[in-house]
């Protein structure tokens, strides 16, 4: 299944509606985001940020706004990229899995309807930090990583994409572990 | 949960199959899945819960079912989505109520 073509869609969503998926996680791998590594990329593997970018406007003097050169900077060589990914190889044959399903009493599988009333108390929660205007089809994620912090955002959008490229996984297997993590942590969002 | 709904229903689910998808997953029997997709999400879900619980029989067990590269790729899923979900929840960012993702399915491979 074609992950990558979903997750470049997502990006052309989100980049048209103002939103971007974005984030922090770079921020392991950049611990200063605004000024990094100045040397250009050159590998033509990942996309350059300028491509998923949105053009969501960030508060006039509240942060500073870094062009794409700046915030494609920041990623460390090894992530910008020389190479191409490895291909998937066939699995050898681990140990058996000696369970079929889950174990786990937190996990409570017959609260079906807690989990969906959940998510929607969830859309009426209130957020802890002041949300850009947006419109109803906007991911407010993306929005505010776009808006709080623009470079990590480019740098995590990029990051992402190029994993999707690379690994081109199954979305919906891929959109099922992420299922399976958000109800670990109770995460309604 | 929510986002992920979302994504599903644009990744070729219709409704209906998000849901049976979804409440296979809740049920957490997950015999019907195949054994490198349960492999998976129990991965996914010990990680989630408790990463520093995760010891390299996990890894091994995951590599097994998956192959090195791909056990690798859920791995690194895995971490992202739990860095994701800890934004969402630290900001308590409230869901949207429209589909954020819907109308763009998946490109069709060249």
């Amino acid at each position: 299944m074609p992950a990558a073509g979903l997750v470049r869609r997502q990006y052309s969503a989100a980049r048209r509606s103002g939103g971007l998926l974005a984030g922090v996680l770079l921020v392991c791998w950049c611990p200063a985001p605004t000024r990094c590594d100045r040397s250009p990329a050159t590998d033509g593997h990942v996309r350059r940020p300028a491509e998923i970018v949105s053009a969501t406007p960030v508060p006039a003097g509240v942060f500073p706004v870094l062009d794409e050169a700046e915030a494609w900077a920041c990623l460390p060589a090894r992530v910008r990229g020389t190479g191409t990914a490895p291909p998937r190889s066939s699995p050898a044959g681990g140990p058996a899995v000696d369970e079929d399903g889950l174990r786990d009493p937190d996990w409570r599988p017959a609260d079906w309807a807690g989990v969906k009333s959940g998510m929607e108390a969830q859309k009426a929660r209130r957020s802890r930090i002041a949300l850009p205007a947006d419109d109803p089809a906007t991911n407010r994620w993306g929005l505010v990583g776009r808006t709080y912090q623009p470079a990590l955002a480019s740098a995590w959008a990029a990051c992402t994409q190029a994993f999707a490229e690379e690994a081109d996984q199954d979305p919906v297997f891929e959109q099922s572990v992420f299922w399976i993590v958000t109800r670990t942590k109770q995460c309604f969002y | 949960m929510g986002h992920t709904e979302m994504v599903l229903a644009v990744a070729g689910l219709n409704s209906a199959g998000v849901d049976a998808r979804v409440r296979r997953l809740a049920g957490g029997d997950w015999s019907s899945f195949r054994p490198d997709g349960r492999t998976a999400f129990r991965f996914a879900h010990k990680q989630a819960k408790n990463p520093a619980a995760v010891e390299a029989r996990d890894v091994r067990a995951l590599a097994g079912r998956c192959g090195p590269e791909r056990a690798l790729d859920v791995d690194w899923w895995s971490c992202r989505c739990h860095y994701m979900t800890c934004v969402a929840d630290a900001f308590q960012l409230p869901l949207e109520g429209t589909n954020v993702f819907d109308g763009f399915a998946p490109a069709a491979k060249p």
